[in-house]
């Protein structure tokens, strides 16, 4: 086994928030004489991470998922806790560090806005000192992975937000970062075009046992890219593991999709579990996890059923409960 | 109407508030730019008793009416953000609600106009019981008239040449920056707002009264001092009624055409 | 070297960016050279009726003025993207710049040469050697004083403008900023001196602009001490210090904006 190369011990950020009274009086107050209140953005958090992983990160707006990955950049203090990447502590800013990582954020953009992409990726190359020889076979390599080599010379204003983006991912790994941070990467693209930088992103991943921590609004993005998820709510991980073991901790009920083959006695099929659809000759019930095989053994023995499937709730399903319900 | 009015209004004001530092510095800039005039002219004068013909007392009196008439026919954050708005494709924001958008930047115009002449008053009469300068002010009932209604017409030109230039934005957004900043470099000086413009001579006085510029600050000023009289107040007031005229049909204009324009990009 | 490679390759960039736009380039220019000729005759306007101002000529005047407007568009033409600093914090795209392997300063402070100024630049250049040496008589030693002081200028506005940044990084508010330190110094547009006290002293000193602006112009005419001289540099490096532990400081509280 190898060792982690970000490890995060006991994590917390807090930002201190001042509060407006509504009204102009409550402005003109907010001149002089100011409240402020803490907002913990990351309590207390701790994880680790191993080489060539690829993680996501889920929960709901605020959640902190964009702080902690702010801190593991280095760009927030923390205000208590113990961080290491790659040996690092991210907010020394040291410059050996942050030639081997790189954040992208759906919502920001490096790239020169009037000029070519291919002019910011030469500017990062000096930044990040990159050789030549080395540019020119990593950006061969990106270009092609994401078939832009047409739109290089277009001016960066004039792409779409896809391109883009896609712009903005070359101009991250132009170094070959070991570590990646992606916050938002598909955020209002089109669904193929969302498939596209999924794909890259899972290349990227094995093609360079990239590490890499992901955050997306898109359950689609986590379900195909991450085998482990973090799930974070109000600045505290809910779950961290497999993310099928998210079903198994998380989920209550199984549901059995039954098609009959002769009568139906729907007091009878009541007593099984609670009825969400009946529409001869099919149903949909839902049963207790740990009552599922009996619930289907029961079924068989009392009905007559052509065919039954015993299926786990979907992932979405389960995430939104458990943001829901708390 | 009158609500909606109010509720601008008053977003306005409390958008002025949120930044604490942003109003403080503005304020301080605001007390810095008194005193730097008035510590120029007061250097100017410090050897030599007269200039230009003017005394020192007489030079203070204007620059001081300026400073006021600045804050109120000058002070107008629409101008940038409008040319803005075009540029970026906000103003589609606005086109889809029942507003009117020229009368939406007047409004939060005329809001941030009035914070700043309240508190230009407070501060200006700080400096006052601060610097005691000897000024000289009429008391002749016509003049105020006049003045009032010099500076209302001046609000309304400089709001209107402002935003015209502005649209200017929906043909060329890359140039707007640099159309206004020419403009402004001809309005700081021949709007009369660094020296009084008699100062001038004669001929370029009356070339001045074909620009809207004299207008601003100039006028306004030279009719509350008494400097123009009778008659020609009245000459003064129609002709710059007229400006405001041309320059409310101008502007509509423009912006008719490039509202065409605008939709036909189709941001 | 790396950081000066850097630079370039920012400053090539800022000037392609600007030069795409020609139309913006000479109304600029235009409007430029018309503010600034407009105080100059208000300048020549006002020794009509006088002989001197608090005993300089009016050549002595002219040519502060001229070196005003030499240090004021070479800080601009270096420190433009001050101007931009707001937005690239209100956009959240500082974070791009923070994890870079770079001094973020290099990127904020000097990365938008402003190729807009650089005619202007030169011309003034020109004409305050031009008109220095026609009128003021100043000798060799004069003039390597002058540049040199027009140097330590140079770094007491680089002081100043990573001042401003990093109360921009505390609190978002660079513009006003950035306006009063401008008319701050336009005040020096006339020498210090002409300010009755203690106007005159808070301008040399407390805020070193008078340093930064009178002190290159009164060395070339031979009325600045060697003390003085000595003391603009400390004060310049004085400042400059101050100015790179307040930015290291301000960098510890940067709240990142935007989720």
């Amino acid at each position: 086994m190898t060792d982690p190369v970000i490890q995060v011990k006991n994590l917390k950020k807090y930002y201190s928030v001042h509060q407006k009274e509504p009204g102009l009086l409550g402005s003109l107050k907010s001149l002089f004489k100011r409240k402020y209140y803490d907002v913990k953005a990351v309590d207390n958090v701790s994880f680790e991470i191993k080489e060539g992983e690829l993680v996501g990160f889920i929960g709901p707006n605020g959640a902190g998922k964009t702080t902690t990955l702010k801190v593991l950049s280095g760009l927030l203090y923390p205000t208590s806790g113990q961080v290491s990447v790659l040996g690092f502590t991210p907010w020394e800013r040291k410059s050996a560090y942050q030639k081997q990582f790189s954040i992208v954020m759906g919502q920001k953009n490096q790239l020169w806005w009037d000029l070519p992409a291919i002019e910011s990726f030469i500017l990062n190359k000096a930044i990040y000192e990159v050789p030549d020889a080395q540019f020119q076979k990593t950006l061969d390599e990106l270009v092609d992975l994401l078939e832009v080599r047409d739109i290089l010379k277009v001016q960066v204003r004039k792409l779409s937000l896809g391109q883009r983006m896609k712009m903005e991912l070359i101009a991250a790994l132009i170094h070959s970062p070991k570590i990646l941070f992606l916050d938002e990467p598909t955020i209002g693209l089109d669904v193929v075009m969302q498939k596209k930088i999924r794909e890259f992103i899972q290349e990227y991943n094995k093609r360079f046992n990239a590490t890499i921590i992901l955050t997306s609004h898109y359950m689609e993005d986590v379900k195909q890219l991450c085998e482990r998820v973090i799930v974070i709510d109000h600045g505290t991980i809910l779950f961290d593991g497999k993310l099928d073991e998210i079903i198994k901790k998380f989920a209550s009920d199984k549901t059995l999709d039954v098609t009959f083959d002769g009568k139906v006695d729907l007091e009878k099929l009541k007593e099984i579990g609670k009825i969400e659809s009946f529409e001869y000759p099919k149903a949909t019930i839902n049963v207790k996890r740990s009552k599922a095989s009996e619930a289907a053994t029961e079924l068989l023995k009392k009905f007559q059923v052509a065919d039954i499937n015993i299926t786990e709730p979907q992932i979405e399903d389960i995430i939104r409960q458990l943001f829901t319900n708390k | 109407m009158l609500s909606k009015f109010f509720i601008i209004f008053n977003a306005s004001l409390q958008n002025e508030f949120t930044y604490r530092l942003n109003f403080i510095l503005w304020r301080f800039r605001n007390v810095l730019r008194l005193l730097m005039t008035y510590f120029l002219w007061r250097g100017i004068f410090v050897n030599s008793p007269q200039v230009f013909g003017y005394d020192q007392s007489q030079i203070l009196t204007y620059i001081l009416l300026t400073l006021i008439v600045v804050s109120i026919v000058l002070s107008s954050p629409s101008g940038e953000r409008i040319g803005e708005e075009i540029a970026n494709g906000d103003l589609s924001n606005y086109l889809v609600k029942p507003l009117n958008y020229l009368r939406y930047w007047f409004i939060r115009d005329v809001a941030s106009k009035i914070l700043n002449l309240s508190f230009n008053i407070l501060e200006l009469s700080l400096l006052f019981l601060w610097l005691r300068p000897i000024v000289n002010l009429p008391n002749n009932l016509i003049s105020i008239f006049g003045f009032v209604y010099a500076i209302s017409i001046a609000v309304g030109i400089y709001f209107l040449l402002n935003a015209s230039l502005r649209f200017f934005a929906f043909w060329s957004p890359e140039n707007i920056w640099s159309i206004a900043f020419l403009t402004f470099v001809f309005l700081e000086t021949l709007s009369g707002a660094v020296f009084p413009l008699d100062i001038l001579p004669k001929t370029v006085q009356i070339g001045l009264q074909f620009t809207p510029f004299p207008y601003l600050i100039y006028y306004p000023i030279a009719i509350f001092l008494g400097k123009i009289q009778g008659l020609e107040i009245i000459r003064i007031l129609i002709q710059s009624t007229i400006w405001l005229f041309l320059i409310f049909r101008f502007a509509q204009f423009i912006w008719k055409k490039g509202l065409k324009t605008y939709g036909a990009y189709g941001k | 070297m790396k950081n000066i490679k850097i630079w370039l390759k920012y400053s090539i960039n800022s000037a392609q960016q600007a030069l795409s736009n020609r139309a913006a380039f000479a109304l600029f220019t235009v409007g430029k050279t018309i503010r600034i000729l407009m105080f100059l005759f208000f300048l020549v306007f006002l020794f009509s009726g006088t002989k001197n101002l608090a005993g300089y000529s009016k050549d002595q005047i002219i040519f502060f003025y001229l070196s005003f407007n030499l240090i004021d568009t070479l800080s601009q033409l270096f420190f433009r993207e001050v101007y931009r600093f707001r937005d690239l914090l209100i956009t959240g795209n500082f974070d791009l710049v923070l994890t870079k392997p770079v001094n973020p300063l290099i990127r904020v402070l000097l990365g938008g040469f402003d190729i807009f100024d650089l005619p202007i630049a030169f011309f003034i250049l020109i004409a305050v050697i031009y008109y220095g040496s026609l009128n003021l008589h100043p000798s060799l030693i004069n003039w390597l004083l002058y540049f040199l002081l027009i140097f330590n200028g140079l770094i007491i506005a680089t002081a100043f403008n990573i001042f401003v940044l990093g109360l921009g990084i505390i609190s978002t508010s660079v513009d006003h900023l950035v306006m009063v330190y401008r008319d701050l110094s336009s005040m020096l547009r006339i020498p210090a001196d002409l300010y009755i006290e203690p106007v005159r002293f808070l301008l040399t000193f407390a805020i070193p602009l008078g340093v930064m602006i009178t002190f290159p112009p009164k060395a070339l005419m031979g009325i600045l001490s060697v003390q003085m001289i000595l003391i603009s540099y400390l004060l310049s490096f004085i400042s400059l210090a101050l100015g790179i532990k307040f930015w290291g400081y301000c960098l510890k509280h940067y709240q990142s904006t935007g989720s």
